[in-house]
């Protein structure tokens, strides 16, 4: 089995698509935006593309790949298209990897395109602050009564929206550990600041620990501004053999593992201030790279509500658990600290169209390892970790995590 | 319920002559009214593991062999949240969401909606007890203009206990 190399990455800006916010553009038009711009990061010619891997929701309808690949010249050839809820295009990714270093192709195209801004928004309407997104939290998959009708979904129906399931896990850390409201909203304050010097962000403004702490009440203890927005985007990944990478490179990025699990039952033993499928599948990543937690120089984590990435520091070995609180009032997960979690804004400010953020967060460690990082860039960086979840499984347990290793 | 404004969908009526359960067999609705009700787990024959909702196969073992398990009506507050938007149809906000655990197995985490409380009255280590009400209003007749209440559980503080 050969090594695996991140050939090019390429995104969208993340946002609202909405014709106010942002031009309105389509499903279509933001996947090919996206998969040109990683065809010419990587220098590769569209008719060398051996394989598609695309991840969709339920917004993309159906064979979101054909229809973005079609527009780009590209058919004849093996296209997949996976859904996963938060976690869909690293299930992608993942599937594209093993593809490429078992052999099956040389070179390959992952994508992850999301459109959650389904109908085109007023001009006239006076915008909100940032950050104020009024009623789209409510029409985030979150059990809304427009999109979710009864017996479907059984924790839906009982109403374990995902802020809920965070700050259901948040309030439990807080018991164990003593953690505060102020840690979990700091991790908003840093991501923000991350944010402001991404041009891809969805939201490229700072935030205030006081304006965090005083925006509206979502779940207690989360606020809306401890809240990733709903948007629009895309993002995509060229992958390539070694052989054929070096042909087109010499900055090689080695995706050095992918692993994907699905929740454990019981694995949590009934405690929920940590998350135990992250755990099972950080441990078996290390394993498999040989790269612990300590080497690891920049983290993209799935930020998706505070306590998810204060928790995760734990679960993935940064710091001991009872440890995450701590961490955030040193600045160690901040940039210039020892190891920085989502320099790229994180869901928090550079947002989650669902199926793209996976990838998305991929793309920002290829360009973090390739130095093409500008203010953001953190220096030096050799090793990445992407950490990507998705819905709630069996018995209160995270639905999927994976997590991606990604070397220089 | 006399209510007859379901916002987004205008103005209609409860049927209350039929509720959806929200999932079949997973309450043992008490034969008297001085009785209380039970959730109902499944366990598995061989390892005894004891799963809600309940099982068809066990999670734990190869065990294929699986039985009724009725909850005890009496459970703690592990942990809660009180939610201030993005509920469910029918449900007002804000309303407290809470997971707790039963003696009957403390690996055994579930999730539900408290009532009778205050919402931010409700805190961890609470004792609470399993009562039946309804969690949400049914969307599946819409079209016909047949709004239907999903009954299933919610926990309750035990009074002085």
């Amino acid at each position: 089995m050969g090594k695996v190399i991140a050939l090019g990455a390429g995104m969208t800006r993340f946002g609202k698509y909405n014709g106010a916010d942002l031009p309105w553009k389509n499903h279509e038009e933001l996947g090919v935006e996206a998969c040109l711009s990683a065809l010419k990061h990587a220098g590769v010619n569209h008719r060398k593309i051996e394989a598609a891997y695309f991840g969709q929701t339920v917004t993309g309808m159906i064979q979101i790949g054909q229809r973005v690949t079609d527009m780009l010249g590209i058919s004849g050839i093996p296209i997949y298209n996976h859904e996963n809820a938060c976690a869909t295009s690293l299930a992608a990714f993942r599937n594209a990897y093993l593809d490429v270093k078992n052999g099956v192709h040389d070179i390959v195209m992952v994508a992850g395109v999301e459109k959650m801004i389904l109908f085109p928004k007023s001009k006239k309407k006076k915008k909100k602050d940032n950050g104020d997104d009024g009623g789209d939290l409510f029409k985030m998959g979150s059990g809304g009564p427009i999109i979710m009708p009864e017996g479907m979904m059984f924790l839906q129906d009982i109403g374990v929206i995902m802020p809920a399931y965070f700050a259901l896990i948040g309030r439990r850390h807080m018991e164990e550990y003593g953690t505060t409201r102020e840690q979990f909203a700091k991790i908003s304050v840093k991501n923000h600041k991350h944010g402001s010097m991404n041009p891809y962000a969805q939201y490229q403004d700072e935030v205030t620990l006081e304006q965090v702490l005083n925006s509206r009440m979502i779940c207690d203890p989360i606020t809306l501004l401890q809240c990733t927005p709903t948007g629009d985007g895309a993002s995509a990944v060229i992958l390539a053999s070694e052989k054929t990478a070096k042909q087109y490179t010499t900055k090689l990025v080695e995706v050095a593992g992918s692993v994907i699990m699905a929740g454990k039952y019981k694995a949590s033993k009934g405690d929920l201030s940590s998350l135990a499928s992250c755990k099972l599948a950080a441990n078996k990543l290390y394993d498999e790279t040989g790269i612990g937690p300590g080497d690891l120089n920049v983290v993209e984590q799935h930020d998706c509500f505070t306590p998810h990435e204060l928790v995760t520091y734990e679960d993935l070995g940064i710091c001991k658990p009872g440890e995450g609180g701590r961490l955030v009032d040193e600045g160690v997960t901040a940039l210039g600290g020892r190891v920085p979690f989502n320099v790229s804004g994180g869901l928090q400010a550079k947002g989650h169209p669902i199926a793209a953020t996976g990838v998305a967060q991929v793309i920002e460690l290829v360009w973090q390892l390739r130095g093409e990082c500008g203010k953001r860039q953190v220096e030096g960086a050799k090793t990445g970790l992407a950490h990507n979840g998705g819905g709630i499984g069996p018995g209160l347990e995270p639905g999927l995590a994976s997590v991606t290793m990604l070397k220089i | 319920m006399a209510q007859e404004n379901y916002g987004l969908y205008g103005k209609m009526s409860l049927d209350e002559t039929e509720d959806i359960p929200l999932r079949k067999g997973i309450i043992r609705f008490p034969s008297t009214p001085e009785e209380a009700p039970n959730l109902i787990a499944s366990r598995c024959k061989v390892c005894g593991d004891i799963s809600f909702p309940p099982k068809l196969l066990c999670g734990k073992c190869e065990g294929g062999d699986m039985e009724e398990y009725l909850l005890n009506n009496r459970a703690t507050v592990y942990s809660y949240t009180v939610i201030y938007q993005g509920g469910l149809p029918g449900v007002d906000i804000p309303y407290a969401l809470v997971i707790v655990k039963f003696s009957d197995d403390d690996e055994l985490l579930i999730a539900g909606q408290m009532t009778g409380t205050d919402p931010e009255d409700v805190k961890i280590g609470m004792e609470v007890e399993t009562v039946i009400d309804t969690v949400r209003l049914g969307l599946m007749g819409l079209l016909s203009g047949r709004i239907r209440s999903v009954l299933g559980y919610k926990f309750r503080p035990v009074k002085n206990s």
